[in-house]
């Protein structure tokens, strides 16, 4: 009897486990995919959740695919890429990189930079250095660092990822723009003396005839104009080859100081120059920043109608200082903008001819602007006038008490 | 030592090596610069490397700070721990090299405005690069804790020791010719001086290296031979 019961027992509790096991199957299903809830048996369940399985493995082994396609890509770059996470360690790092990851000698010190860059990347802040090594052979390299951020939307800026560092060999790209420099330098003083020499021999020259004279004269003026050219390239070579000095500079002044040169220029021409400025001081070359503002109020005298006026204002605006140059003369073609800063670029050649201009004046300009870590733009519409303005940044008072920090 | 904690401690290891490889690098660009400046006459490149010798004293002092850290709270032993003793005086070796391109610069300064014979300037590039070699050398035996390369660094210094009598000899010579000023010469020969010690410097990074690898140290023959002597003179004593 006794077993009879415990028989019974057993037989309703393999029922009751059976459909308890059923239940949480269909339950785990549901969990797992919410279109099998209420339909379909164990093992219809059990297939889809194999179907799942191995949906999320193939995917898995494309997204690997693709992160393997890339890194050998990053791995092709002549640029070294070293990517950090958000804690600061380091997740990928291409070929170039691993050179300079494994460096004993010199080149540890190109990764001590990518470190410290990397560090700084990642409070929000992208810098860059060249790093010269002095040991045989020389080479100089640049390493930048940004932080990595996600492509913000409406909502706010996107999500702060990592920082990411870049590595470059700038040694041959570096050699090639000194000799450059070296050249023109170089050329300009060898040519400087003999073209000195022939506009005094041309003065010196007697004239019989009319006809003589008109030719002195033009001898007198080509002899001019080619000494303008060298001293336009002598002064493009020296705002590309020295950085500037780091001296209080008062951009009244300076502004002061073009006004002063060109105005002989301007009383020919019957042009006004109209000065709009206040005292504001920056660091930076007073020598190239005048030289800068005078190239504008040049061209701007040049291309103005005789009559005309040229308007130069100095504002501040938000951290930095504005200078513009506002002329009403024949304006610049939208097309030309682009390349107007380009050296020996000429929009009109034979009115270039007339007006004596060098083809220089704007690469000055943007060279000696750049220098002082500012922009130059220019806004401009033919028939109309244009507008150049220098934008320099103006260093806050902390940083002006501690020039070093 | 829990595997953990060895694990982070072998990490630590790792990051002494690699802060001693970035001052091994920054002591032979210091090095290399100063001889440019030399050579060159430039008084603002010699002024800068001088300003940059507390970068390396900095980056020294933390080394040795970090090895010191590691010891006390790992007490590691046998190789381990002559590892981050060798790490100690390496980084002082190096800190000195460091010091001896400022002093090559200091010695651009009395000298500026002689005119070096073009084998002199060949002899200072010569060992420049003779010292600066070396210290490579060093580097790459401690990277590699290889005893072979380290104990060869006495034998290839040799050649730094000719470059450095030839120089003197050159010195005297142009002396003897009225070539050279009392002065100039004497500069010239104490920074010839330098090289030949950062040389010597390279030579004890070997040393060092032997240390790590062997727990062999060259005073222990010495040291050996004054126990013996000392163990005789113990038996032979009557009482």
């Amino acid at each position: 009897m006794i077993w009879l019961i415990a028989v019974a027992a057993l037989a309703v509790g393999a029922v009751i486990g059976l459909a308890v096991h059923h239940l949480w199957v269909r339950a785990a299903v549901a969990a797992a995919d919410p279109e099998a809830s209420g339909s379909g048996s164990v093992s219809q369940a059990l297939t889809r959740s194999r179907h799942l399985r191995e949906r999320a493995s193939s995917e898995r082994a494309a997204a690997e695919l693709e992160l393997r396609r890339l890194r050998g890509s990053l791995d092709e770059l002549e640029t070294g890429i070293v990517v950090c996470d958000r804690a600061g360690e380091v997740v990928a790092r291409n070929r170039a990189a691993a050179v300079f990851a494994a460096a004993r000698h010199g080149e540890a010190l190109v990764s001590r930079a990518v470190t410290e860059l990397l560090e700084r990347a990642r409070a929000g802040e992208a810098g860059a250095r060249d790093i010269e090594l002095a040991t045989h052979p020389r080479r100089i390299y640049h390493v930048g660092a940004a932080p990595v951020v996600e492509a913000g939307d409406e909502a706010g800026p996107g999500e702060v990822l990592g920082a990411v560092a870049f590595v470059r060999d700038v040694t041959d790209q570096q050699r090639i723009d000194e000799v450059r420099r070296d050249f023109v330098a170089n050329m300009s003083h060898e040519l400087k003396t003999p073209v000195g020499a022939l506009s005094l021999l041309a003065e010196a020259l007697g004239a019989e005839s009319a006809a003589d004279e008109a030719l002195v004269g033009r001898i007198r003026e080509e002899a001019q104009r080619v000494a303008r050219t060298i001293d336009d390239l002598m002064a493009l070579s020296y705002v590309e080859g020295e950085p500037p000095t780091d001296e209080r500079v008062d951009v009244g002044a300076v502004v002061a100081g073009a006004v002063e040169r060109i105005s002989e220029a301007a009383g020919q021409r019957r042009v006004g120059v109209r000065v709009l400025a206040g005292s504001v001081s920056i660091r930076g070359s007073a020598v190239q920043l005048e030289s800068a503002v005078f190239n504008l109020l040049d061209n701007a005298v040049k291309f103005s109608e005789p009559g005309g006026t040229v308007e130069l204002v100095v504002a501040r605006d938000d951290g930095g200082v504005a200078v513009s140059v506002q002329d009403r003369g024949i304006g610049i073609p939208r097309a030309e903008q682009d390349r107007i800063f380009e050296r020996f670029y000429r929009i009109d050649k034979a009115r270039s001819r007339l007006t004596g201009g060098t083809g220089l004046g704007l690469a000055i300009v943007r060279h000696a602007v750049l220098n002082h870590g500012g922009e130059v733009e220019v806004d401009s519409r033919e028939g109309e006038g244009s507008i150049f303005t220098i934008r320099l940044p103006v260093p806050s008072p902390d940083a002006e008490a501690m020039p070093d920090g | 030592m829990t595997e953990e904690t060895r694990r982070t401690f072998h990490e630590d290891l790792d990051s002494v090596r690699d802060q001693i490889i970035q001052l091994g690098a920054s002591a032979t660009e210091a090095g290399a610069r100063a001889t440019q400046a030399l050579l060159d006459g430039n008084l603002v490149a010699a002024q800068a490397i001088i300003d940059g010798d507390d970068r390396l004293d900095a980056a020294a002092v933390e080394i040795e700070e970090n090895c010191q850290l590691l010891l006390a709270l790992q007490q590691p032993m046998a190789i381990d721990l002559r590892r981050i003793l060798a790490a100690i005086w390496i980084t002082a070796e190096l800190e000195r090299i460091g010091d001896l391109a400022c002093n090559i610069c200091k010695g651009t300064r009395r000298v500026f405005g002689t005119e070096f014979s073009p084998r002199v300037r060949g002899l200072i590039a010569e060992m420049s690069d003779e010292a600066l070699r070396l210290t490579r050398l060093g580097v790459d035996a401690y990277v590699d804790e290889d005893e072979g390369l380290a104990a060869a660094l006495d034998d290839i210094d040799d050649r730094l020791d000719t470059l450095h009598a030839d120089f003197v000899q050159v010195l005297l010579e142009h002396r003897g010719e009225g070539g050279l000023d009392l002065q100039p010469a004497v500069q010239l020969a104490l920074v010839a001086r330098y090289y030949e010690r950062i040389g010597d410097h390279a030579v004890n990074i070997g040393e060092r290296v032997r240390y790590l690898v062997t727990g062999w140290k060259q005073e222990h023959a010495g040291a050996a031979r004054e126990h013996e002597r000392l163990r005789r003179g113990l038996s032979e004593d009557p009482a």
